[in-house]
């Protein structure tokens, strides 16, 4: 067993560091694919253009930020330097790409964690209430919450949020990244389509469960519908929807960069859309790769639980040799 | 055997001479009046259950007995009062005389936790996966005899347990449910019905998910236990013949209706419903002690018969031609690659297993899950290679064969599955179904295969008026009929079957049977019939072969085999059929 659980582990960071390189090269090669000049950018930056350079200094400044190398060689020696902790400098802040990141990272963190938990426990609410209603038509109106939740684009939910609660009621502030009052929209918007689509699932997943013969046969022994659904529905119910955990933490950061742009938070989002905007391959290049860790460690994370939830599941490692 | 009837159910004669009926019906414990329920949707409704009444009196066995769709199953549920919202239920249902239907969601609850013992049908899917045995017990026994603390709460799990049948109940109760055997899991179950005091344990075919012999195990368990603490037993069964050996008294139903009730011999022996005869007639296990006077009715076998050596073995090794499928020293075994790696864990589903099956006669192979039958099965028709051995069907070698070769060999042998629905696709109509191997082998033409696929139905006698039905719109025997006309279809001369009757209600089975059998006299065909029920190959076979354990621990004529067993799993198996305490 731990010599199995050893192995399954080891395979599985390879495959973790396989996809975070997979994701570090894919991307590199797009951006490159972008019919722009570095060194253009990074002058347009300083407010300065490129037909204004000596021939001369050009070159000092494609040395100076190595990209005077083949773009083989470029690509290596970004890779060895990632691989360090040096993701470069970014072209229109002229700061190291993991400062700045780390400077911006903090309040992302907070928001999409925020929003996790909403999601979580508001879905979690809703497919108990649909399960527990008895009456059929408000089972079907709150079963048919979360479809509107997906449906409609988030942007325009804090545009509506907004114009609701800041510019009507005054209650909460438009923008900015003061005091709790200003988590409070931001996070909404961004827990509305996570938390639909997890509803969506933990419905279906209730519903099916409580068909469940061991479900009739608690309902058989006498146990109250309550009771069942907390200690048999919920559990059984809610494992399978673990697995998406990964999938929700990748739609958090597109709802980051929604949520920040909305709201004009200096976020981790904001940064990623501005430098699209601005084609700063150094940051989007960092932001890839810590959204595609993020990503692995939360999917590794859930495949180490899940056995620890349902026994039935034992830690097998694929049949490599 | 009629030893073990008369001192097993001393109390039988006794409640055969008085009516229950008129001991008042006040002393009921379950009291059921003119029940009637429907099952609504959205266009029609259903009745599946009209007019019922039936009486359970302390500490007395009844059975429930009827075919799919009888209602049996719905009269379960509304007596724990768990019928769907949208049924629409009438008449009485009072359990220890409180009313069912007339309660509120509250009361009926209480009735449930402190009056019934459910015992549920399929144990693989009644307990929760992810709760191990002894807290989904110790919940049941908080709820039912209001204990409290985990120390009181554990003492009496184990009590539970141990009076359940387990050997070891503290490991079993830290135990998941996949940890455990169906025939463990449904001990579990009883253990959790038998928690607090019930007047009355319901049982929803409580071993028709299960092998014979366990069947017999937990059959036993449940009277003991029932017995001994003097509770009320419902039974629900399909089988008529569980039902004869477990109880005093038997309800038929028959499309939701009470169509015969009475004391169990009256039932057996002198029923004036028409019904009650048929179901008699049709269960196997009642014809098992007289199926040697059977095997003289139909002519064609006896001089199968013989023609065999005098010592009643038929030849197996003498030529090969004789031989329709053998199977030569075969071994198999399963392992995973991290099984293999540690050389523990690797599984022998077959070990040096030597048989054969005459031409033109049947051979049936009894075991069973886990017994290695179906690996057999599935060696024979070239569908997995034995890991050592061989095996040759119509006299072609299928392990060494290519994939061509076995491709023509299998038009001289084909294969009816166990569950006809699920082996015939719902969307092709029957027409397309039977026809199938006939355009898989390009044999004739559209005109020539219609006429084939029409030649087909009038032999397994279903009306013509069927070919442009779909599978699911058929019944259960509907279905392997014509799964047996399309193994048919391209004239093969052995054909294998996977347990073919055992997903058919009783009167069913016997119908397939007699075509199987009329089938064989006609064609010549060889079978080889894969079967747990020992009483259904009673029947059929001219050979058995008894397989336990991956091994053949008996093989030989089938009087021989099963009315002179040598091995002790065999008489095991033949003691396991149930309905022989009625002889």
């Amino acid at each position: 067993m731990r010599k199995h659980a050893f192995v399954y582990m080891v395979a599985r960071i390879a495959q973790a560091v396989l996809v975070l390189w997979a994701a570090y090269t894919v991307t590199y090669v797009i951006l490159n694919l972008l019919p722009a000049d570095p060194i253009a950018l990074i002058l347009k930056a300083k407010g300065t253009d490129v037909s204004s350079v000596t021939p001369a200094q050009l070159r000092t400044l494609k040395q100076s930020y190595g990209l005077d190398q083949g773009a083989w060689h470029q690509y290596v020696t970004m890779l060895f330097n990632a691989l360090r902790g040096d993701f470069g400098t970014s072209y229109t802040y002229d700061v190291p790409v993991i400062k700045l990141i780390s400077l911006r990272v903090g309040s992302t963190l907070l928001i999409s964690a925020l929003s996790i938990v909403v999601a979580i426990v508001a879905a979690f609410l809703l497919a108990f209430l649909a399960a527990y209603m008895r009456r059929p038509f408000l089972r079907r109106f709150l079963a048919a919450l979360p479809v509107l939740g997906a449906s409609v684009p988030s942007f325009w939910v804090g545009l509506l949020l907004m114009q609701v609660f800041s510019f009507g009621l005054g209650w909460l502030p438009s923008m900015g990244m003061q005091g709790w009052k200003s988590l409070v929209l931001p996070t909404i918007t961004m827990s509305i389509p996570t938390g639909a689509l997890l509803a969506q699932l933990l419905i279906g997943g209730f519903e099916e469960t409580i068909r469940s013969q061991y479900v009739t046969v608690a309902r058989a022994y006498g146990l109250g519908r309550g009771r069942i659904l907390i200690s048999h529905v919920t559990k059984n119910a809610s494992l399978p929807t673990l697995t998406i955990l990964g999938l929700i933490v990748g739609e958090t950061v597109t709802g980051a960069i929604v949520a920040e742009t909305v709201f004009s938070r200096q976020g981790l989002g904001m940064l990623i859309q501005q430098s699209v905007t601005s084609q700063d391959i150094p940051v989007i290049q960092g932001a890839v790769v810590l959204a595609a860790g993020a990503f692995v460690l939360v999917n590794l994370a859930v495949d180490v639980i899940y056995p620890l939830l349902d026994p039935r599941i034992v830690l097998h490692s694929k049949a490599k040799g | 055997m009629s030893e073990r009837s008369t001192t097993g159910r001393g109390h039988t004669v006794v409640s055969g001479e008085s009516d229950p009926q008129q001991e008042g019906d006040s002393a009921a414990v379950l009291r059921i009046r003119n029940l009637q329920v429907d099952y609504r949707t959205r266009a029609r409704s259903v009745h599946a259950v009209r007019d019922a009444s039936i009486d359970v009196y302390p500490s007395q066995a009844m059975a429930i007995v009827g075919e799919s769709g009888s209602g049996k199953s719905t009269i379960v549920h509304a007596i724990l009062g768990i019928l769907p919202d949208s049924t629409r239920i009438d008449g009485v249902i009072e359990v220890g005389g409180r009313d069912m239907i007339r309660s509120s969601e509250r009361e009926r609850r209480e009735i449930r936790r402190s009056d019934i013992g459910f015992i549920p049908q399929d144990p693989q899917s009644s307990l929760d996966p992810t709760m191990r045995i002894g807290a989904q017990l110790g919940q049941i026994i908080a709820l039912k005899e209001g204990l409290e603390g985990r120390q009181s709460i554990h003492a009496r799990v184990l009590e539970l347990l141990h009076e359940a049948g387990f050997d070891d109940p503290e490991l079993r109760s830290r135990q998941y449910p996949h940890e455990l055997s169906g025939g463990l899991k449904q001990r579990a179950l009883i253990a959790a019905a038998m928690a607090g005091s019930p007047k009355i344990i319901v049982a929803d075919e409580p071993t028709s998910a299960l092998d014979v012999t366990v069947q017999k195990v937990i059959l036993d368990r449940i009277e003991e236990l029932v017995r001994r603490r003097g509770i009320a037993l419902l039974m629900v069964t399909h089988d008529l013949a569980v039902a004869a050996d477990r109880v005093q008294r038997i309800v038929v139903m028959h499309h939701g209706q009470v169509v015969d009730q009475g004391d169990t011999a009256a039932i057996l022996q002198h029923s004036t419903k028409a019904y009650t005869r048929e179901l008699v007639d049709s269960a196997p296990a009642f014809e098992f002690d007289g199926a040697d006077r059977r095997e003289e009715e139909r002519g064609g076998r006896v001089s199968a018969e013989e023609k065999r050596p005098p010592d009643g073995r038929p030849s197996h090794t003498a030529d090969h031609d004789s031989n329709a499928v053998v199977w030569n020293d075969v071994t198999k075994t399963f392992g995973s690659y991290t099984a293999s790696r540690h050389a523990t864990g690797a599984l022998t589903a077959l070990r040096k297993v030597s048989i054969a099956a005459p031409a033109g006669e049947t051979l049936a192979i009894v075991g069973e899950s886990g017994s290695g039958k179906s690996t057999l099965l599935r060696i024979a028709l070239g569908l997995i290679r034995p890991s050592s051995g061989t095996a040759s069907v119509n006299g072609i070698d299928v392990v060494s064969s290519n994939r061509k070769e076995l491709r023509l060999a299998r038009r001289g042998f084909q294969l009816v599955q166990q569950n006809p629905y699920q082996s015939l696709d719902g969307r092709l109509t029957i027409r397309d179904v039977i026809a199938e191997p006939l355009k898989a082998f390009h044999v004739g033409n559209r005109s020539s295969r219609d006429r084939r696929v029409r030649e087909l139905l009038d032999r397994v006698a279903l009306p013509q008026s069927l070919l442009g039905a779909r599978a699911s719109e058929l019944s259960g025997g509907q279905c392997q009929r014509v799964a047996i006309a399309r193994a048919l279809a391209i004239r093969p001369t052995t054909v294998f079957l996977d347990e073919p009757v055992s997903a058919l209600d009783v009167s069913v089975q016997a119908q397939v049977i007699d075509l199987l059998i009329e089938l064989q006299r006609d064609l010549g065909l060889s079978y080889v019939f894969v079967s747990h029920d020992l009483a259904v190959v009673a029947l059929i076979a001219h050979n058995v072969a008894v397989l336990q354990h991956g091994e053949v621990v008996e093989s030989g004529e089938t009087g021989q085999v099963i009315y002179n067993p040598a091995h002790p799993y065999t008489q095991r198996l033949i003691d396991s059929i149930p309905g022989r305490r009625v002889h």
